[in-house]
């Protein structure tokens, strides 16, 4: 039984060692790409409250329900100190 | 007889990176950090999905890994063997157990207990906003040279082997495929890496075959024309968004990393057997040549990431720090990939060993030393040619895939700096792009890569002295036992700040005395290499490359020297301050 744990702890941490070294990186930097994306899309649709109106507030309104569920990563993200040594991978 | 076979020094090695990762780094760890596995780290505390989530430490371990693992480990080796191969080998080790490792984990540390904050924030909470600005201009410089030491390393190993330019081709080829399969056609990973892999040996295979055209049929290094379609390919890369180009050509030269680290592990290992012999000596002098300088500080600046590296805090307080899941994965994250890293160090050490004396100082003569070392074990002279095309791909690859995430990363810094002021032209994107690859082209037309080398060591290792001072100013303001950090971090920036100094002393002479007349009374440039430039300009281009650099050097030395007296005045001022007051403020 132990023995069976043990190689099952080796065959998960090669895996993912195998997974950090060739695929983490990548996924961060789509992650970070979809995070800028979002970052338009927000500004976009709540663009009136921060004094830019891109959209007439109707349109903001019905797209609102869309970016509601994001409101508290993206409040997180916003409010973050950004410095340029955060930018290394995008 | 001992010391005969690159054997004892990779044993003796491996089993010091052992130790030091079971005693050293725990005891650091328990008694000076007490990482508490309850507490919340920033991963949990700020989580958004994109940067801040917790990540497994087997995962963590593998990005810090390959994030850390460039050209530096694989080059430093080839010019401390200036000085013989026990200083390289002793500094390797001693950097293993007092330095490597020390900066890496305790900037990821110092970044999860500041709230995930990366390297700026955290100078400029702990030393104020003007070394924050220092900071930043000194990356600028920094990233200059580091463009300048790899363009010029992958220029002259394609000049020699050939093959390794179509390799990079079908590199990039199944970079952009499998980026499309993975993210455009939803394949699974698995599938899309065993692609991957096969596509990686065909470019070896390719390489191997088409090993053409023969070297210096493009101009000699390093005024070669191999740095049109070089830079034609980093600037692609800097410009397009990461994930079309960048990260996949980093998820398959990852396929290369692992392989050929195990090769020369496995050929250094075995040289017992297949009767491989150490062919430089032991010691030579602790006086190399002018442009060299002396052992200290030369030796303790050339090595770079095989045995300590400013680039490693970036990339530890960048991504690594903000989703390391419990506190007690530091460790193994941070010294562990270090200590991995140091490992990479003595294996091309044990590579570059194998070469006869004198020869080993040009950057092709490592994949040599390599096919010496590995093809006993792997397949004799039959398999020698694909071996070469493989480590100078290996070579290759390493150096790619680092220089285009700087591309972008100076693209980033020169936007930073310059936008909303008059020369807000500078930070365009693609004005930006073009000036972080052609610049550094003023660098290589030096003609000489081992001082552009020890320069881009010294500023590299430079900004690690600043990280591990940083870990020891926030360690003294918790009035916890802060010198395990701070005499590393005083003995970089002394070491550093006296390598750059000397080279800009070297770089002057030659600015001054740009040429000289020889023995046969040919005149002839102060670095040999030269001499394209000076039929090409005549000694007024040699000198005004020369002063270039020279001036750059400067720069870099009045930055680091600055930086120090403001560590001096933080340290001082610290320790100034009544423990009471020290105790609220922390």
């Amino acid at each position: 039984m132990a023995k069976k744990g043990f190689f099952s702890t080796l065959k998960r941490a090669l895996s993912e060692v195998t997974y950090g070294a060739a695929l983490h990186g990548q996924v961060s930097a789509v992650l970070k790409t979809r995070m800028y994306i979002e970052h338009m899309f927000i500004l976009m649709i709540l663009g009136d409250m921060l004094g830019f109106p891109i959209l007439p507030p109707y349109y903001s309104l019905r797209l609102l329900p869309y970016a509601v569920p994001n409101v508290k990563a993206w409040k997180h993200r916003f409010y973050r100190e950004r410095d340029f040594t955060d930018v290394v991978y995008g | 007889m001992a010391f005969e076979t690159p054997f004892e020094i990779t044993a003796i090695g491996i089993l010091v990176f052992l130790v030091t990762y079971f005693l050293y780094t725990r005891a650091v760890d328990r008694r000076v950090w007490s990482p508490d596995p309850k507490k919340p780290t920033p991963a949990h505390m700020y989580m958004d999905g994109v940067e801040f989530f917790p990540v497994s430490r087997f995962v963590l371990y593998g990005f810090q890994w390959n994030s850390i693992a460039a050209l530096g480990p694989i080059l430093g080796p080839g010019i401390a063997l200036t000085f013989g191969w026990l200083p390289a080998f002793l500094w390797i080790v001693f950097a293993s157990i007092f330095i490597g490792w020390v900066q890496d984990y305790s900037a990821i540390f110092l970044s999860v207990r500041k709230e995930g904050r990366s390297f700026g924030p955290m100078a400029y909470e702990l030393l104020g906003p003007t070394p924050r600005r220092l900071l930043l201009g000194f990356l600028v410089f920094y990233l200059l040279l580091i463009n300048a030491a790899f363009l010029f390393v992958v220029a002259t190993v394609i000049d020699a082997f050939a093959g390794a330019f179509w390799s990079l081709v079908v590199l990039v080829l199944a970079a952009l495929l499998t980026g499309h399969l993975l993210f455009q056609r939803k394949m699974p990973v698995t599938q899309v890496t065993l692609i991957a892999i096969v596509l990686l040996a065909v470019g070896v295979v390719v390489g191997a075959v088409f090993n053409w055209p023969p070297p210096g049929a493009l101009g000699t290094a390093p005024y070669t024309l191999w740095f049109v379609p070089l830079i034609l390919l980093l600037m692609a890369g800097a410009l397009l968004p990461m994930p079309r180009l960048i990260t996949p050509m980093n998820y398959i030269a990852y396929f290369t990393l692992f392989p050929a680290v195990i090769m020369l592990a496995v050929g250094a290992l075995a040289s017992v057997g297949t009767g491989v012999k150490i062919q430089v000596p032991v010691f030579t002098s602790f006086f190399g040549p002018f442009t060299t300088g002396s052992l200290w500080p030369a030796l303790f600046v050339s090595i770079a990431c095989g045995a300590i590296s400013g680039w490693h805090s970036l990339v530890s307080t960048g991504l690594t720090s903000k989703q390391i899941d419990v506190e007690t994965d530091i460790r193994p994250v941070g010294a562990g990939a270090m200590l991995s890293e140091n490992l990479v160090g003595l294996t091309a050490l044990a590579a570059w060993i194998m070469l006869a004396p004198g020869t080993a100082t040009s950057p092709p003569n490592f994949v040599k030393g390599a096919v010496t070392l590995t093809s006993p074990v792997f397949g004799g002279a039959a398999t020698a040619p694909v071996l070469s095309i493989f480590f100078a791909s290996y070579m290759v690859g390493m150096a790619v895939t680092i220089l285009t995430i700087l591309g972008r990363f100076w693209r980033v810094t020169l936007s930073e700096i310059f936008s909303g002021t008059s020369l807000a032209v500078l930070g365009n994107r693609y004005v930006a792009t073009v000036l972080g690859f052609i610049l550094p082209i003023a660098f290589v037309l030096t003609g000489s890569w081992i001082n552009i080398w020890l320069y881009f060591g010294g500023t590299n290792q430079l900004l690690a002295g600043f990280a591990l001072l940083i870990v020891g100013l926030f360690l003294s303001t918790q009035r916890k036992f802060h010198w395990y950090s701070t005499i590393p971090g005083i003995f970089m920036m002394v070491t550093t700040l006296a390598a750059i100094a000397w080279q800009t002393n070297v770089f002057a002479t030659a600015t001054l005395t740009p040429v000289r007349v020889d023995q046969q009374g040919r005149t002839i440039p102060f670095f040999p290499q030269q001499g394209p430039l000076l039929a090409l300009g005549g000694p007024a281009a040699v000198a005004g490359v020369n002063a270039f650099s020279t001036v750059m050097g400067a720069i870099m030395f009045v930055i680091g020297l600055l930086m120090a007296i403001y560590f001096i005045r933080a340290f001082t001022r610290q320790l100034r301050q009544p423990a009471q007051v020290q105790q609220t403020q922390a």
